[in-house]
């Protein structure tokens, strides 16, 4: 279990290095996405160009990931992002991870570039380069198939023709639906002349007590299995959000300019096109769809903003165009931020026919799909739009006004954060940019749920109210640490206490699963701690690349045009208010009022020992 | 006793399965959001099995619009009126 | 007597029942070292279960020159320290349900009454179940089309 390497590629000298795994950095980091942000903190320096070969791209399995563990497929991809200029950091489902693990591999580096297309593969301890001419060229699924056919059964991890050809929200993919989606991995991947790591593993992991492990996944399954959430999750899954969202007046509608758009969008339609639930490795829960369009999904994300963002209200138009987005190597949340943002930026006469070619409008599909095409292949305007944000350069300072985006990144999720305080302090703090997953205190959600409930989980002060700002600091803190936690073991957020409900794993549950599996023995505190170290050695991370306090903020628009429509109307992000809130948050985190590190804190982290 | 309070019920969600119906015209006696909401989940035994915690209060996760604005635990307490509407929408957290 | 039988239409291909199986036998977790094995493959949109049926007539019982199988209330049983690890067993199983791991050769026994595959299936695609009559015959009726029994 804790056996498993290190594999450091370097794509420019053909070489691969294999290290083990030093016992601070376990110790102080577990595993997957706190390893991660540690050995890309300690491997680039200050002002690396994201797309050149002195950036690394790592793959970093969850310290559980692969095991009995429910839920237990994770791994994260971290990078500098060519999105954002900041971390870029993914975290990714599926079958892939735990096969690098049985494969012996925790993490593999990928550094350099390759002279001619390149392959990375990985079996039982070894790790080739190898010539990939054969899947050059080749979009997601058909790489894939082809990978599976030459090498057996094999699980992949590749990015498409838009990574190849550095879009900037280029994913990597694995599977037919899991993506390691945000911040331009696949851009990464392709800059590099790679085009995948596949791994094959017979190497099981070793559970150090087996039969404590059993009992308490028996114990943590029942758990989780008796909560009336988990069978409403596992056939219908994410879309049901949808219309939660949708009915409060929280939907992203045409690049934010609405707040609620059509019921036909609602889970009850997206069922009829469903034909199995499946689940990822180890997970228990199922929200995965294999529809019947030929693909996976779509989940809420995709629902949103490739539908109700761009003004699409069919739900098999919806399904093809994630299908078409996923094969394609891109990721649905920025795609179908920037392409509404272009829209709207047509509308209001900012670009026009000259750079865009042809007329733009909200809700044609046909116009929506064959601009997918054209930023994964960086055709016509589809090569300005596969810039991302970026694009503001082209389309001028005013653009900016009209951009859902927070550091640089596209809003991952189709939730209007007007209303609820904390999803907007959530999106404005999160280290990857404006981001969901990171540290949405989602139960805010939940407008019933009583103070007491709210002050046992987040602490003392916490406003019942979902549209107050008072301790709503505290409630984001609370989420951007557990959350770091199970990104380091690799388990899925579905099932962690405070994202889907206040009944799933808390930190004593991940404790006694540690402890059974590994024998690591952390205690609240030392768990949590984890957590927290992953927060700060991001934001150093982050800080070294030039992010200030002005980088954690809300999109314009957030702030200044109030919510049009439905239950929410009226509502905005007061800046004076945000302010206050985001100094309160620093101060919970140690930061000063200027967002940075106490120069103890950074020496800390700096001496954690053992780079391999 | 007197039903002349007359309620729009909308049931969003999972919760239109439970009756079958995404509508109900309520008659009540009077009282607040909160007594509405029980009567409506007594009435309905499956409404009630979606919407009552284990304890018999009404789940957390059910959402409570009244005429359009979003009520939290504190504000169930207000008085229903003749006409208003009352939607119940089953909240899931997440991404 | 009860028979451990899979429905592939509640299968979600997540492994939990390959991964209690090696946990208990070997004390890992290795989807490779169970004897349920999981074929999956998302691209043709399949995932399904495959462990040894405890046939009425063996073939892994017949092949097995050093005596390593019996049959024990029902349950063919693989003794590890007669198995000369020669795989024949697994070769010639129609249902290709005998484990090979290296010098491993994992084969299901149902673990004395209580199989930990469907303890651990959270979809009770695998369930342990008693045997109808039926069933029995079908499953008889099988195995001998496939062996071509006269």
């Amino acid at each position: 279990m804790l056996d498993r390497k290190i594999g450091i590629v370097d794509l420019s000298r053909n070489s691969v290095k294999i290290v083990d795994m030093p016992k601070d950095i376990r110790a102080k980091y577990l595993g997957g996405r706190g390893i991660n942000t540690y050995l890309l903190y300690k491997l680039l320096r200050k002002g690396v160009d994201p797309l050149s070969p002195n950036n690394v791209l790592i793959l970093g399995a969850g310290l559980l990931t692969g095991t009995l563990v429910p839920n237990s497929s994770r791994f994260n991809v971290s990078t500098k992002s060519p999105e954002t200029g900041f971390l870029g950091d993914s975290n990714c489902g599926g079958f892939f991870a735990p096969e690098m693990r049985y494969a012996g591999f925790d993490h593999i580096i990928l550094k350099g570039k390759a002279k001619k297309p390149r392959y990375v593969y990985v079996e039982d301890g070894d790790i080739e380069i190898r010539d990939a001419r054969d899947y050059w060229g080749m979009n997601t699924n058909d790489a894939q198939v082809s990978f599976r056919k030459n090498l057996g059964d094999v699980e992949v991890a590749c990015c498409g023709t838009a990574g190849e050809n550095l879009v900037r929200f280029a994913n990597l993919r694995t599977g037919v639906k899991n993506s390691a989606g945000r911040c331009g991995t696949g851009a990464v991947m392709g800059s590099k002349n790679v085009k995948a790591v596949v791994a094959y593993g017979t190497m099981g992991l070793k559970i150090k007590h087996p039969q404590k492990l059993l009992d308490v996944v028996k114990e943590v399954e029942d758990y989780i299995l008796g909560s009336k959430l988990t069978p409403i999750l596992g056939s219908v899954g994410t879309p049901l959000l949808y219309e939660v969202s949708n009915e409060l007046g929280a939907i992203r509608t045409k690049n934010s300019q609405l707040n609620q758009w059509s019921d036909s969008l609602n889970a009850e339609n997206i069922e009829k096109e469903v034909e199995k639930m499946i689940g990822c490795s180890s997970c228990i829960v199922h929200c995965r769809h294999r529809n019947k369009l030929g693909g996976e999904g779509p989940e809420y994300t995709s629902v949103g903003l490739l539908g109700a963002n761009v003004g699409i209200d069919d739900v098999k138009q919806v399904i093809e165009l994630q299908n078409i987005a996923n094969d394609l190597g891109l990721d649905v949340s920025s795609a179908g931020t920037i392409i509404a943002w272009a829209f709207e930026l047509f509308e209001l006469g900012i670009i026009n026919e000259k750079m865009t070619g042809e007329k733009l409008e909200f809700g044609n599909f046909e116009q929506a799909r064959s601009l997918l095409h054209d930023i994964a292949g960086r055709e016509g305007f589809g090569d300005i739009l596969a810039e991302s944000t970026q694009a503001a350069k082209k389309f001028g300072k005013k653009s900016e006004d009209y951009l859902i985006a927070v550091k640089n990144l596209p809003q991952s999720d189709p939730h209007d954060v007007r209303y609820i305080k904390a999803f907007a302090l959530g999106i404005a703090t999160a280290s990857r940019g404006a981001d969901h997953l990171r540290s949405r205190p989602t139960l805010e959600i939940f407008l019933r749920l009583p103070k007491e409930v709210k002050e046992r989980i987040y602490g003392k002060g916490v406003s019942p109210d979902p549209t107050s700002y008072d301790g709503k600091e505290k409630t984001v803190y609370f989420s951007d640490n557990i959350f770091a936690v199970v990104d380091c073991l690799g388990i899925c957020k579905f099932i962690c206490h405070g994202f889907n409900s206040p009944h799933f794993l808390d930190y004593p549950r991940f404790e006694a699963l540690l402890e059974a599996a590994t024998g690591m023995k952390y205690g609240r505190r030392k768990m949590e701690a984890v957590g927290k170290r992953v927060i700060d050695t991001e934001r150093m991370f982050n800080i070294r690349q030039g992010l200030t306090r002005k980088d954690d903020t809300l999109p314009k628009r957030y702030f200044d045009d109030p919510m049009p429509m439905g239950p929410t109307k009226g509502h905005h992000i007061d800046r004076n208010e945000f302010d206050a809130m985001l100094s309160r948050y620093y101060k919970l985190r140690g930061w000063d009022e200027k967002g940075m590190l106490a120069p103890s804190r950074v020496e800390e982290i700096k001496s954690v020992g053992g780079l391999p | 006793m007197e039903r002349d309070v007359k309620v729009r019920l909308r049931l969003l969600s999972s919760l239109r399965q439970t009756v079958g119906e995404s509508e109900l015209a309520i008659g009540f006696a009077g009282g607040s959001v909160e007594s509405l909401v029980k009567e409506a989940g007594n009435k309905y035994p499956k409404l009630g099995e979606a919407i009552f915690a284990k304890d018999g209060s009404i789940d957390y996760a059910i959402n409570v619009i009244l005429n359009g604005r979003p009520l939290t635990e504190s504000a169930m307490k207000e008085t229903v009126r003749d006409g208003d509407e009352v939607t119940l929408l089953a909240a899931a957290a997440g991404g | 007597m009860k028979v451990l039988n899979f429905y592939p239409e509640r299968c979600t291909g997540c492994r939990e029942c390959a991964m209690a199986c090696s946990l208990v036998k070997f004390g890992e977790c290795n989807p490779r070292k169970s004897a349920v094995t999981v074929i999956r493959d998302e691209f043709k949109r399949y995932e399904y279960a495959v462990f040894c049926l405890q046939c009425d007539e063996p073939v892994c019982v017949d092949v097995c020159h050093q005596n390593a199988y019996t049959v024990e209330d029902g349950v063919v049983k693989h003794d590890d320290d007669r198995c000369i690890h020669c795989r024949l067993c697994a070769a010639m199983c129609p249902y290709s349900a005998i484990t090979v791991h290296g010098k491993d050769i994992v084969k299901c026994d149902l673990c004395n009454g209580d199989p930990m595959c469907v303890k651990y299936c959270a979809t009770n695609a695998l369930v342990y179940e008693e045997e109808t009559k039926e069933m029995a015959l079908k499953r008889k009726e099988m195995v001998e089309r496939i062996l071509g029994t006269p």
